[in-house]
């Protein structure tokens, strides 16, 4: 038998380390975003220990959460989520998580293991427990509810004007204007939705979920959509080819945009429908977040402060969230 | 000469949405304008636009509405004479529509 050169044999082990090495770092990317388990075309998915969208740097695991979910549901007999590990939920990954489970399958989603108290709180609140089947929480909140257009914005409106304080936030004395400039940041951006998030689709087609809450004398109000999302409409437009190269990618692309609106939006009425979605927390002194494709957009309302940031997954689809400081309630 | 008041909300919607007619809604802004406002604009001489009883005007209905006008042949000063727009309560809207009208006319001309 032929003797393996030394070489050979060396060049052979560092493939077989190379291997290894790999292996366990996809192992390692893996563990860290999603966990999940797989029986019988069941499976259980650990749902992250914060389901925020908020944060920057907590939304590439949330997002991937989702994305797990979605590739879930419409093959497994149950998938089941488990929030055994999850600490923080907020309002913004609900309406999230709301629409992902909602577009596909809840008859087959369960939800188990609800470890923490805030959780069980937004889990009721926002109807996700309702929608998987469970029993009903009371809730004072707005739960996320699914619509065409502006159908629900009465509601809403209603809601957010008799239970929260704002008229006390922008000025005491003027409650329509209030009324006026939530309902039409809301009414705007659903209006967007339904021009343009699903194009060439049927009208009655064109979903987007809503939730309203007061969270810590913090008025919330997210919208979602599974559309197309905002930057691959940006860059069909003729105006926005004017101001941005192919290139800009997707969180600058929402950014030039929002900036763009703010100050050239007399132009043949262009772009009102995004002045009117920032004026509210310019008023209100509150802060605006958008995240659509890949992109997360920041703007602060006290001082005018953008961020912007590239996130890994694919939104797929837009959330746009308002969040207002509102007068803290009077003790009785 | 012939003054005529049209309600928006008692006569068009209380939800004003949308701007075009095959796109958004019944509720849109080319709806009201094409179907109710330039029709009581070629008939009367004076036409007082009522937006009081809502306050959900979006910035894209107004715009349609009073730019759409001007886009629509319709002239700055003429609109200036015939038109009057009113609310009982947002003095920021009729200001917003009239900005509307000049500035359509800014792009017009």
């Amino acid at each position: 038998m032929k003797k393996l050169s030394k070489d050979y044999k060396d060049r052979q082990k560092r493939i077989i380390i190379d291997r290894l090495k790999r292996e366990q770092r996809n192992k390692r990317s893996k563990r860290q975003i999603i966990r999940s388990f797989t029986y019988q075309n069941n499976e259980i998915i650990l749902a992250p220990k914060q389901l925020v969208l908020q944060k920057p740097q907590l939304t590439n695991e949330c997002t991937a959460f989702i994305q797990r979910l979605s590739k879930s549901i419409p093959k497994k007999k149950t998938t089941c989520i488990d929030f055994s590990n999850t600490e923080i939920f907020t309002a913004l990954a609900a309406v999230y998580l709301y629409s992902e489970i909602d577009r596909h399958n809840a008859a087959v989603v369960k939800i188990q293991n609800i470890s923490s108290k805030q959780v069980r709180n937004t889990l009721g609140r926002s109807g996700l427990l309702k929608l998987c089947g469970h029993s009903d929480m009371d809730s004072d909140g707005y739960p996320i509810t699914r619509g065409i257009d502006d159908d629900d914005l009465p509601e809403i409106i209603q809601y957010l004007m008799t239970t929260a304080s704002l008229y006390n936030q922008l000025n005491p004395k003027n409650s329509p204007q209030a009324e006026r400039l939530v309902s039409k940041a809301i009414s705007e951006a659903m209006l967007n939705v339904s021009q343009h998030a699903y194009p060439g689709t049927d009208k009655n087609s064109r979903f987007r979920w809503i939730i309203a809450d007061i969270i810590d004398s913090n008025l919330h109000i997210a919208l979602c959509d599974r559309g197309v999302g905002i930057p691959k409409t940006l860059f069909n437009k003729s105006w926005f080819k004017e101001i941005a190269w192919t290139g800009i990618g997707d969180a600058k692309a929402i950014r030039k945009a929002m900036q763009y609106t703010r100050t050239q939006s007399r132009r043949h009425g262009s772009g009102l429908g995004s002045k009117d979605i920032q004026e509210l927390i310019l008023e209100g002194k509150g802060e605006l977040i958008i995240i659509s494709g890949k992109g997360y957009y920041c703007l602060k309302g006290s001082n005018k402060k953008e961020k912007t940031y590239r996130i890994s997954y694919d939104i797929k689809g837009t959330l746009i969230q308002w969040r207002i400081r509102i007068a803290e309630k009077e003790n009785e | 000469m012939s003054k005529y008041t049209i309600n928006v909300a008692k006569e068009f919607t209380n939800r004003p949405f949308g701007r075009y007619r095959q796109d958004d809604s019944k509720r849109s802004a080319e709806v009201f304008r094409e179907d109710i406002l330039i029709p009581a604009m070629q008939k009367h001489d004076h036409v007082v636009v009522d937006l009081s009883g809502s306050n959900y005007y979006g910035s894209s209905f107004l715009e349609e509405v009073f730019g759409g006008l001007v886009r629509a042949g319709f002239k700055e000063d003429a609109l200036k004479e015939r038109l009057e727009i009113i609310h009982d309560e947002l003095p920021s809207v009729v200001t917003e529509a009239n900005e509307y009208i000049k500035v359509a006319s800014e792009f017009v001309d």
